[in-house]
């Protein structure tokens, strides 16, 4: 297990830039991230949230013509753009859980097992143990106890959100990257989402996307509000949501909530 | 820190279990694309390049074929003029049956008959060449020979005929395609403007899908060109120079599918042969790219506006 | 008046050409089945060609292997090389360049008369080579005209599985083999499949490229790489032009045309069953 008590923050983000091409998608970004805590995400859409997201992670270069043009980003205080783990174990320790659940194309005990398996090889005994582990922890084991065997893509579509969390959680992350993890699910579904947050949040850190004012609220500690590329608040997300100091962030705010 | 991540994308880092991968994938491309490329490479070196090629060139389209005379005459214009006149034949046929069918499929049918058309075409292209041309000699040839009372029923016409068949599932999809997508667009509004079938075809329909009917002509075009078996069975395979659509004839496939194997390495006929081969193969593959460019055309018109 | 004219014409010419599609497959199909059923049966599956002219009694068992082991061989070939091709070009390679000027290049070589592989494959592994005219040669063959098929349609099956996969399956720190092993190849399996089954029926059915690589009038040896084979189109070929025998010409045709209809079926089949 990481070590956990020290001073230096878990991100440290310096004036970061990034480009998809010509078109400059994140202005200097300027904030530090603690550990063990709940940070929310807030902002309208195209603001450059999920692309944060992505530097953080690791797979910004995934995507074709994007690049980070400027600034760094420090992970316990090491560059976390040439981690000298590299860079599969940073996309290991910094998880993150996409927008629209995509399971894998085979069972629901395999996909729950794809990246552990891969990072730590397993028997077939001890998949099934670990598989039921982190199924529980994301309240799907009930749920498919019977059918582990069966492919992962009949199940909903919130019991497959659930699964790609279980899916992170069982490469051990010390981070997990949510990016509007609830914006395709049920109110019923959130909810369970939601618990599971504030119950993960007493081991790893976790940082959430979301449009929801009210989920923020509810999960978060701390948050950024994202405006076009820059952040333009942040703070304790009571304080930043209660009397937001921007303008525009006060419209939206005064908007969304009353 | 300044474009440390400049790699626009696939740099991905990797294991080295990865790059094992990556080698025998590139290993993989380079042999198959380098063997393609090869085979266009062997034609030229074969057909003789160099030693006195342009004049071989000229005599492969213009001279007789009289490979026993003294000197042997190589010419293959009975050859070309054959290929000609039989995928001139086939093309005048399926064209507009072809076209007939991609309308048909695209709009008129009722969609219980399109779910049988549909595969019964594919049934059609999925027929070998050789079964086409068995196929003709016990019906086609038999019935000129009758009809047109023939001593032997083989003839230029028969092999265009059969060839038409050939074409027909070629041309009938991409046109139906082209159809298709004339049809989505414009079909409500220019139907709310009361007029009927014909008008909108001819007016709107029709221009639109020209770029895919083009297609689908050359398509067929290249297939019918290259067509072997099913000629060389029911052209006659003779030398002669043909002079009318009841005479019979060699094209230019059935010519070198005959010759080749008899033929020693490295003789002149030899080099002829394969000189034959190499222009087939460059006005196929010129027909190959045109449709190429002809389909982004149109895929570039579906989405512009 | 005029322009109501018009329209039923039009209405009668398209119906025209229709029924002319429905009727040319049924129409040669049922012609086939009718006169083939005739011959077509185990003995004419399971026994050699025999008689004088020979060919002119007996089956066609030397030919169905023959054409079993050509297409087997090519396809040996041919797979790897062309799923590897794919995969390096849509995963590994980052030059767009590249990658769209090998498509064209390979666009334009799948529309190459295979009668022009035949060729190439009888000067260069033929004669330079020195493989003879032989089972390895004609199935070398084979592989040159499966492989753009098997590529194109393989990138398109690529292109049809969602960047998200990638992106979601390299997010969890696994390396690209096991994405492309593990997600990729198994999500455009379906996909890969119908291109097999398009060059398989391809190869199958096509005698121009094995005519002088691998084809043989009469083979009485086994299935040897070194030697030459008897194919069942080539056999329907030699059959018709050297007018053995019109009776077990039939048979042939039918056997090759119902071959190639049931292997794809299956392959429809369990293509639908995969995608379950
Ligand atoms: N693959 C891409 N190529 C080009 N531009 C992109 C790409 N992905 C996102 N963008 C642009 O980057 C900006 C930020 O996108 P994103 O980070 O997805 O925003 P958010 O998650 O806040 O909605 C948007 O303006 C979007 O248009
Ligand atoms: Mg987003």
């Amino acid at each position: 297990m990481e070590s956990t008590n020290t001073p230096t923050p878990l991100f440290e983000i310096r004036d970061l830039q990034v480009r998809y091409g010509d078109m400059k998608v994140l202005h200097g970004i300027n904030t530090d991230m603690p550990a063990k805590e709940v940070t929310a995400i807030l902002g309208p859409s195209g603001c450059g949230k999920s692309t944060l997201l992505r530097v953080l992670n690791r797979t910004l270069k995934l995507t074709p013509m994007a690049r980070v043009s400027g600034g760094t980003v420090k992970y316990h205080g090491e560059n976390l753009l040439q981690h000298p783990l590299g860079e599969q174990q940073i996309r290991k320790r910094i998880g993150i859980v996409q927008q629209r659940p995509l399971p894998f194309p085979m069972s629901i005990r395999d996909n729950v097992m794809f990246g552990a398996d891969y990072h730590n090889k397993t028997s077939s005994g001890k998949k099934n143990e670990q598989a039921q582990l982190y199924l529980e922890k994301v309240g799907l084991w009930n749920e498919v106890k019977d059918r582990l065997k069966s492919p992962g893509s009949r199940l909903s579509i919130g019991q497959q959100q659930r699964l790609c969390i279980a899916r992170s959680l069982a490469n051990r992350p010390e981070v997990l990257l949510m990016d509007e993890p609830c914006s395709a699910l049920d109110p019923d579904s959130t909810a369970k989402i939601e618990d599971l947050i504030l119950k993960l949040q007493e081991e790893i850190a976790i940082v959430i996307v979301t449009h929801n004012l009210a989920q923020a609220r509810r999960v978060s500690s701390n948050c950024l509000f994202f405006l076009n590329g820059t952040i333009a608040e942040q703070g304790k997300t009571a304080e930043v949501l209660n009397n937001p100091v921007h303008p525009s962030v006060q419209a939206i705010v005064m908007g969304k909530e009353g | 820190m300044q474009g440390q991540q400049d790699h626009p994308s696939g740099h991905d880092s990797q294991s080295s279990r990865d790059r094992i991968v990556r080698f025998l994938c590139l290993l993989a491309l380079i042999s198959g694309v380098g063997i393609l490329i090869l085979t266009i490479v062997y034609l030229f070196i074969e057909s003789g390049i160099g030693k006195g090629f342009l004049l071989r060139a000229l005599h492969c389209f213009t001279g007789e074929w009289r490979p026993l005379a003294t000197p042997p005459q190589l010419g293959m214009a009975h050859a070309w003029v054959s290929t000609a006149m039989i995928t001139g034949i086939a093309l005048a046929i399926s064209l507009p049956i072809g076209f007939g069918i991609g309308l048909f499929t695209s709009e008129i049918a009722p969609p219980f008959v399109r779910r049988i058309l549909t595969p019964a075409l594919e049934l059609l292209a999925g027929i070998p060449a050789v079964v086409y041309g068995f196929f003709g000699a016990v019906t086609l040839v038999k019935w000129f020979e009758v009809g047109f009372q023939l001593s032997s029923g083989e003839t230029i016409l028969g092999a265009g005929i059969v060839l038409s068949v050939m074409m027909l599932p070629f041309v009938a999809s991409t046109s139906g395609e082209a159809f298709r997508a004339a049809f989505q667009e414009y079909r409500e509004s220019v139907l709310a403007l009361g007029v009927d079938q014909i008008t909108m075809f001819r007016r709107v329909i029709l221009i639109r899908a020209f770029p895919g009917l083009i297609a689908a002509a050359v398509l067929g075009l290249a297939r019918g060109l290259g067509e072997t078996l099913a000629v060389l069975m029911l052209s006659g395979n003779t030398t002669a120079f043909p002079d009318s659509l009841l005479s019979r004839g060699q094209p230019i496939t059935a010519l070198l599918a005959t010759e080749i194997g008899e033929t020693a390495v490295n003789s002149e006929k030899y080099h002829m042969l394969f000189t034959g081969a190499l222009f087939l193969m460059l006005l196929v593959l010129m027909l190959n790219l045109a449709i190429s460019i002809l389909k982004k055309r149109v895929y570039r018109g579906l989405y512009a506006s | 008046m005029t322009v109501r004219i018009g329209n039923t014409l039009y209405y009668i010419f398209v119906w025209i050409c229709g029924l002319i599609g429905m009727a040319l497959p049924v129409g040669i199909g049922l012609y086939l089945l009718i006169n083939g059923s005739k011959i077509l049966d185990i003995s004419f599956l399971l026994d050699s060609p025999r008689g004088s002219p020979l060919g002119s009694e007996g089956g066609i068992l030397p030919a169905i292997l023959g054409s079993l082991s050509l297409t087997a061989i090519g396809l040996t070939v041919a797979f790897p090389a062309s799923v590897g091709s794919a995969v390096y070009l849509s995963e590994f390679c980052s030059s767009l360049r590249l990658k769209s000027y090998s498509r064209l290049l390979i666009e334009s070589l799948a529309g190459v008369p295979s009668i022009i592989y035949g060729l190439f494959g009888y000067a260069f592994f033929v004669v330079l080579l020195q493989m003879g005219t032989s089972l390895i040669a004609g199935g070398l063959v084979m592989a040159i005209v499966m492989y753009p098929i098997i590529l194109i349609t393989s990138q398109e099956a690529f292109d049809a599985v969602s960047r998200e996969y990638r992106e979601a399956s390299l997010a969890l720190g696994i390396d690209h083999t096991e994405w492309i092993v593990r997600v990729l190849l198994v999500k455009s399996f379906a996909r890969i499949l119908s291109g097999v089954v398009l060059a398989v029926g391809h190869a199958m059915g096509s005698a121009a490229p094995i005519l002088f690589t691998a084809a043989v009038f009469y083979s009485a040896g086994g299935i040897r790489l070194s030697q030459p084979v008897m194919t069942l189109p080539t056999h329907l070929y030699f059959l018709v032009s050297e007018g053995v025998s019109f009776e077990n010409a039939f048979g042939t045709a039918l056997v090759l045309v119902i071959g190639l209809l049931v292997f794809n079926s299956m392959a429809m089949i369990l293509r639908k069953n995969i995608q379950e």
